[in-house]
C-alpha cells in the first residue's frame, strides 16, 4: 500500500525524481573522478574509468523509472503519446488502417445489434419452448403454411391430447370514437383461454374471465366482437391515454358501445402480429360448419413431457380424421407445428446468420489486412526499432509499444465503428419495417456495446500481435545494418497474403457485380409507367358499414363527402375507389366473369377480372387516359341501366379484335348483366415489375360498397392538407373513423421497398470488400516493395528508369487483381444466377454490369500500388544500395 | 541482464541495509564499500545501486536528504529508519538460514 502511494508520488512528480537522479549519477561521478585522480590518475583517463564503473546510465534511467512509479501507467502514457504521434506521422496508412477498421466493426456491430434484438432477446412468454403456432397445411393452396378454418380448431381442441390449451387469434377492426380523434385500430379477437395460453402478464389489470365471455348484448346484434371488455396494448395506452395508470376500469366508445378496459399488455407482447388492442371472440353458432374460411392464427402449450413430434402425430391423427369426415373441404388438409420462436422469426433467421457471418468474414479480413499494413511498416520502420532496442529497450516493452499502436488504431476504429453501427441502424429505420419482426428491439443496447468492445480489442491483438512479434524478433545487428533480407518473409506466407488478397478482390467483384444488377433492376423499374400521375394525390380509407347500414346510404355518404373534400381550398378534385393502387392490403376483388353471348362456361372455370367500384371523377383525378367510350357520369345509378369500364388488358383478354364497347358482360355467380361503355389505359396495382391484370369498372352509384379510399389531388404539397380534409370527412359524419393516409407517392415506393433494401445491404457489403480489398492490395504492394527497395536501386543503377520500376511494382498490383477479378467473374454469374428471382428488366449476364466491377477494381489496384510505386521508384540510389 | 539483476537483487537489498547500518552514507559511499567487503569477488555495476536505494527509501527502510561530503561536494545522503533496521533483522536472520541449509545441502552431497 506503501509503496503504492510513494509510487503514485513518483508518478506524479516524475520530472522532480528524474532530476534527483540526475544530480545523484553526476555526483557519484564527481566523487569517484575525485578518488581516482587523488590516486593519481589523469583527470580524462579517471573520468572514462568512472563512467565505466558507473555503467550504462541508460539503462540504469530506465529501470530507476520504472521503479520510481507506476511503470504500467507512465509507459502506457508515454506509449499511447508515442504511437499518437507515429500514427500522425503517417495520415496515409492511419486513414486507410481507420477506415477499415471502423467500416468492419460498424458492420458487425449493426448486424449484431440486429441480430441480439431480433433472435437473441428472449421473448416475453413463460416456458416458451413449450409455445406453438399450430397452422393448416394445404397442398392444392401451394402454401407450406395456412391459417386456420375456425370448424377445424374447435374439433382440434375438442380431439387433441398434447397441449394444456389451444387457444385462436382473429384479425380484427375496433372503432375508436369518443375523446380525441375518432380511429380505425387493428385488434385481435381471441378466443377464451388465450391469455392462459400464452401466460404473458399483463403488465396493469387482468386477462378475460370465462364471464367476459358471456357479456353479448343481445340488442347489439350477436357478432364475434360484441364482448364488452378490451386489453390494450402498451403502444395505445401510451399513444392514445398517456400512460394513465389510472386506466383500468375506464370505458372506450368502440364501434359506438361502451366497452370496458381491464387490462394493458407489457410493450414486448405482440401476439400474432402487431396490433393494439385484444377482445374476447364470442363464439358464434355458424363457427362448427366453417372450415373453407382460414383466417385463424392457432397457438398452444404443449403439456409438459409432450414433445413437438408426439404432438404433431396426435394432430396428424386428427386431421386425418376430419378429412374423412369432411371429404369436401378438409381433403389434403394436414396439420404443422412451428415453436412459436420460429414463428415470430419466421424467414429472417437465416438471412441474419448469414449476413452476420458475412460481416465476421469481413471484420477478420480487415484485421489481416491492417496486420499486413503494420508489417509494410514494420519494415520501414526496423531501423527505429532496432535502435531502441540497442539502447536498451526491452523485447517485452517493444512489443508493447507496437500493441499500444495497434490498440490505439482499434480503439479509434471501434469508436468510429460504433459510430457507423448507429448510422446504420438509424438507416435501416428508415426502411420499411417490412418483414423483420421486434426491430423495434434493435438498438445499441448494452449488450451491443459490450460486443463492440470485446470485437475491438480481438481486432487489436489480432492485428497487432502477429506483425509486432515478427518486428521485434528481427535480429538486431542485421536490422541496424539495414539489410533488407531482415524481415523477408518466408515465400510460404507471401504467398498465402497473396491468395488473401486475391480473394478479397474475388469476393468484392462478386459483390460488386450483384450490386450494379440490382441498382439497374431498380432503375428499370422506376422507369415503368404505372398508367397514372401520383403527384400530389393523398388517399386515406374510410369504412361506413357501421354507420351507413343500406347501399342507398353509402351511396349519399360518399357522394356528399366527396362533395364536401372537392370544395376544399387548394383540392382539386376528390374521388373514391374500393382498391387503391399500390395500398398494401387494399381489397382486392377477383371475379369470374361470362361475356353474355359467348360460349357459357360453369362459373369455376370462367376466367376471371379485377373487379374496382369508382366514383366518376376517379379516372380523371388519377389521369388515367380513356382509350374508348365514356367514364361514368352522374347519371348512372341504381335504377339505371348497370354499366361498367374495363382496362385495356380485359379488353385485349376478353374481346380481342372485336369492340368492347357495347359487350355485356355478368360477374360474379350471376346477377344482371353489364354493358361496357367504356375502355381505360391500364394501372398497375401491386407492384411495378407484375404485368397489367384485366380489371372492371364499376360505379359505386351502383354498388354501394361501403369500404372506399377517398382520393384527393391537390394543388400543392398534400401533407398539409391533411386537418381541412380530415374537417371535411368530419362535417359530414361526426366521429366518422379513417385510417391509412398517404400519398401515391409513398404508397408506390413502399412497394419497392423490399428491393431497395436489398440494394443497400448488398451495395453495403460490396463496398466493404472494395474498400478492403484496396487496403489489402495497398499493405501487400508496399510490404513486397519496400523489401525489394535494394533491388530497386540496383535495376536503376543499371540504368532502368523510374518509369521501369514505377511499372514493376504497379504490375504486381494488376497481376493480383486480374487473378481475383477472373475468379470472381466465375463467382458472379454463379451468383448473378442466384438472385435472378430479384432482377428486373436484366440478366445475370448483363455485360455492362459485368464490365463495370473489374474496370473499377483494377482503377482501384493502380491506385492502391501508385503510392509504394512512386516511393519505389524514387528511391535515393546511393542509398538503396548501401543498403544492401 | 535481468537475471543478473534478480539474482542480484535480493542480496544487493541486504548488503545495503548492512552498509547503511552503520552510519549515513552517499550512493558513491556505499558503491565503495561494496566493492571494498566483496574483495571484487562480485562486480556490482555502481549505477544500479541507484534504483536499489529507491526501491528502499519506497519501502520505508531507508530516508534520504541531499548534504555535502567531507571534500564539499554536494551528494545525496542515505540513512536507516526504524523499520530498515527491523527488515535488516529478518533479512539476516534469512540469509543465515538459506546459508545454513544450503551449507548443509552442499555437506551433504559431498
Amino acid at each position: 500500500m506503501r509503496t503504492l502511494w510513494t509510487r503514485l508520488r513518483g508518478f506524479l512528480f516524475a520530472r522532480r525524481l528524474d532530476r534527483d537522479l540526475e544530480r545523484q549519477i553526476e555526483s557519484h561521478i564527481a566523487l569517484h573522478v575525485e578518488d581516482l585522480v587523488r590516486g593519481g590518475m589523469s583527470p580524462q583517463e579517471a573520468r572514462r574509468q568512472a563512467a565505466r564503473e558507473f555503467g550504462n546510465a541508460t539503462s540504469i534511467r530506465e529501470v530507476y523509472r520504472e521503479t520510481r512509479s507506476l511503470p504500467l501507467l507512465e509507459t502506457l502514457l508515454l506509449d499511447v503519446r508515442y504511437a499518437a504521434r507515429t500514427l500522425l506521422r503517417r495520415p496515409g496508412f492511419t486513414a486507410l488502417a481507420l477506415a477499415a477498421l471502423s467500416l468492419s466493426i460498424g458492420l458487425s456491430t449493426a448486424l449484431f445489434s440486429i441480430v441480439h434484438g431480433v433472435l437473441l432477446r428472449s421473448l416475453p412468454y413463460p416456458d416458451q419452448d413449450r409455445l406453438m403456432t399450430v397452422w393448416q397445411t394445404d397442398p392444392k393452396k401451394g402454401g407450406a403454411r395456412d391459417e386456420v378454418a375456425i370448424g377445424n380448431f374447435l374439433d382440434w381442441r375438442l380431439r387433441q391430447r398434447s397441449f394444456e390449451g389451444l387457444a385462436i387469434a382473429e384479425p380484427f377492426s375496433h372503432e375508436l370514437s369518443g375523446d380525441g380523434e375518432p380511429e380505425a385500430i387493428r385488434s385481435w379477437i381471441v378466443s377464451e383461454g388465450f391469455f392462459e395460453v400464452m401466460g404473458t402478464p399483463p403488465l396493469l389489470g387482468r386477462w378475460f374471465t370465462a364471464e367476459d365471455y358471456r357479456a353479448g348484448s343481445p340488442l347489439e346484434g350477436y357478432y364475434p366482437g360484441a364482448a364488452r371488455v378490451v386489453i390494450i396494448s402498451h403502444g395505445l395506452w401510451q399513444r392514445r391515454f398517456g400512460g394513465d395508470p389510472n386506466l383500468i376500469g375506464k370505458q372506450l366508445q368502440l364501434r359506438g358501445r361502451p366497452m370496458t378496459i381491464v387490462g394493458v399488455m407489457p410493450p414486448e407482447f405482440q401476439f400474432p402480429a402487431k396490433r393494439e388492442l385484444w377482445s374476447p371472440r364470442l363464439p358464434q353458432p355458424q363457427d362448427r360448419d366453417s372450415r373453407a374460411a382460414t383466417y385463424m392464427t392457432v397457438t398452444g402449450r404443449l403439456k409438459p413431457g409432450i414433445t413437438r413430434e408426439q404432438a404433431r402425430q396426435d394432430m396428424a391423427r386428427i386431421a386425418a380424421e376430419l378429412e374423412a369426415e369432411h371429404p369436401r373441404t378438409n381433403q389434403g388438409v394436414g396439420v404443422r407445428l412451428i415453436p412459436i420462436a420460429d414463428y415470430l422469426t419466421d424467414g429472417v433467421r437465416p438471412v441474419l446468420w448469414i449476413l452476420f457471418g458475412a460481416a465476421s468474414l469481413l471484420l477478420v479480413a480487415a484485421c489481416a489486412n491492417v496486420g499486413g499494413l503494420l508489417l509494410a511498416r514494420g519494415v520501414e520502420r526496423r531501423h527505429e526499432l532496432a535502435v531502441r532496442s540497442a539502447i536498451g529497450g526491452s523485447t517485452r516493452r517493444l512489443v508493447r509499444q507496437l500493441l499500444t499502436e495497434t490498440g490505439l488504431l482499434a480503439l479509434a476504429g471501434g469508436l468510429g465503428g460504433v459510430a457507423i453501427a448507429y448510422g446504420a441502424l438509424r438507416l435501416l429505420m428508415f426502411l420499411p419495417p417490412s418483414q423483420v419482426p421486434r426491430i423495434e428491439y434493435v438498438g445499441l443496447s448494452g449488450a451491443v456495446l459490450l460486443f463492440c468492445c470485446a470485437v475491438t480489442a480481438l481486432t487489436a491483438l489480432a492485428c497487432g500481435l502477429a506483425p509486432a512479434l515478427r518486428m521485434v524478433r528481427v535480429d538486431l545487428a542485421d536490422a541496424l545494418k539495414s539489410s533488407s533480407r531482415a524481415l523477408a518473409a518466408a515465400p510460404a506466407r507471401q504467398r498465402g497474403r497473396q491468395v488473401l488478397v486475391a480473394a478479397q478482390v474475388a469476393l468484392a467483384m462478386v459483390l460488386l457485380t450483384g450490386a450494379a444488377l440490382l441498382a439497374r433492376s431498380l432503375a428499370t423499374l422506376l422507369a415503368v409507367d404505372p398508367g397514372f400521375r401520383p403527384e400530389r394525390i393523398l388517399s386515406l380509407e374510410v369504412h361506413v358499414y357501421a354507420r351507413a347500414r343500406t347501399p342507398q346510404e353509402r351511396i349519399a355518404y360518399f357522394r356528399q363527402t366527396l362533395d364536401r373534400l372537392s370544395r376544399t381550398p387548394g383540392v382539386v378534385s376528390a374521388a373514391a375507389v374500393s382498391a387503391f393502387p399500390f395500398h398494401d392490403n387494399a381489397i382486392d376483388i377477383e371475379t369470374a366473369v361470362q361475356v353474355v353471348g359467348a360460349p357459357e362456361l360453369p362459373v369455376h372455370q370462367r376466367p376471371t377480372a379485377r373487379i374496382t367500384t369508382a366514383t366518376p371523377a376517379y379516372f380523371e383525378l388519377m389521369r388515367i387516359p380513356l382509350r374508348d367510350g365514356r367514364t361514368f357520369g352522374d347519371a348512372d345509378a341504381l335504377e339505371t341501366e348497370r354499366v361498367a369500364i374495363v382496362n385495356e388488358a380485359m379488353a385485349r383478354r376478353f374481346f380481342d379484335a372485336r369492340g368492347a364497347l357495347g359487350q355485356r358482360v355478368v360477374t360474379g355467380t350471376g346477377g344482371a348483366p353489364r354493358t361496357i361503355v367504356g375502355v381505360v389505359g391500364n394501372t398497375l396495382r401491386k407492384g411495378l415489375s407484375e404485368p397489367p391484370q384485366p380489371e372492371l369498372y364499376v360505379p359505386h352509384a351502383q354498388s354501394g360498397t361501403g369500404s372506399m379510399t377517398c382520393v384527393v389531388r391537390t394543388a400543392a404539397d398534400p401533407w398539409g392538407l391533411v386537418p381541412a380534409i380530415k374537417e371535411a370527412i368530419w362535417s359530414v359524419k361526426g366521429g366518422q373513423p379513417f385510417s391509412k393516409i398517404a400519398t401515391a407517392e409513398q404508397l408506390m415506393s413502399t412497394t419497392h421497398s423490399e428491393r431497395r433494401f436489398h440494394l443497400a445491404l448488398i451495395a453495403l457489403f460490396a463496398g466493404m470488400a472494395v474498400m478492403l480489398a484496396t487496403v489489402g492490395l495497398f499493405g501487400l504492394v508496399s510490404y513486397a516493395a519496400n523489401q525489394r527497395r535494394g533491388e530497386m536501386g540496383l535495376r536503376m543503377a543499371l540504368g532502368a528508369s523510374g518509369l521501369n520500376v514505377l511499372g514493376l511494382v504497379v504490375r504486381e498490383a494488376l497481376s493480383l487483381a486480374g487473378l481475383g477479378v477472373a475468379l470472381g467473374l466465375v463467382g458472379a454469374l454463379v451468383a448473378g444466377n442466384l438472385i435472378r428471382a430479384m432482377l428486373f428488366g436484366v440478366t445475370p449476364y448483363d455485360p455492362a454490369s459485368l464490365a463495370g466491377a473489374p474496370a473499377l477494381l483494377l482503377l482501384i489496384a493502380i491506385a492502391a500500388s501508385a503510392a509504394p510505386a512512386l516511393r519505389a521508384a524514387r528511391v535515393d540510389l546511393m542509398r538503396a544500395l548501401r543498403a544492401e | 541482464m535481468a537475471t543478473r539483476s534478480d539474482l542480484l537483487q535480493g542480496t544487493l537489498d541486504l548488503i545495503v541495509l548492512r552498509i547503511l547500518s552503520l552510519g549515513p552514507r552517499h550512493g558513491y559511499a556505499i558503491a565503495q564499500r561494496i566493492n571494498q567487503i566483496s574483495e571484487e569477488s562480485f562486480q556490482v555495476n555502481q549505477g544500479s545501486l541507484y534504483p536499489a536505494l529507491l526501491r528502499l527509501e519506497q519501502r520505508g527502510w531507508v530516508k534520504s536528504s541531499w548534504g555535502t561530503t567531507d571534500t564539499g561536494r554536494e551528494a545525496k545522503f542515505f540513512e536507516l529508519t526504524r523499520s530498515g533496521r527491523k527488515q535488516l533483522a529478518v533479512e539476516t536472520e534469512n540469509w543465515e538460514r538459506v546459508k545454513g541449509a544450503i551449507g548443509r545441502l552442499l555437506e551433504a552431497t559431498e
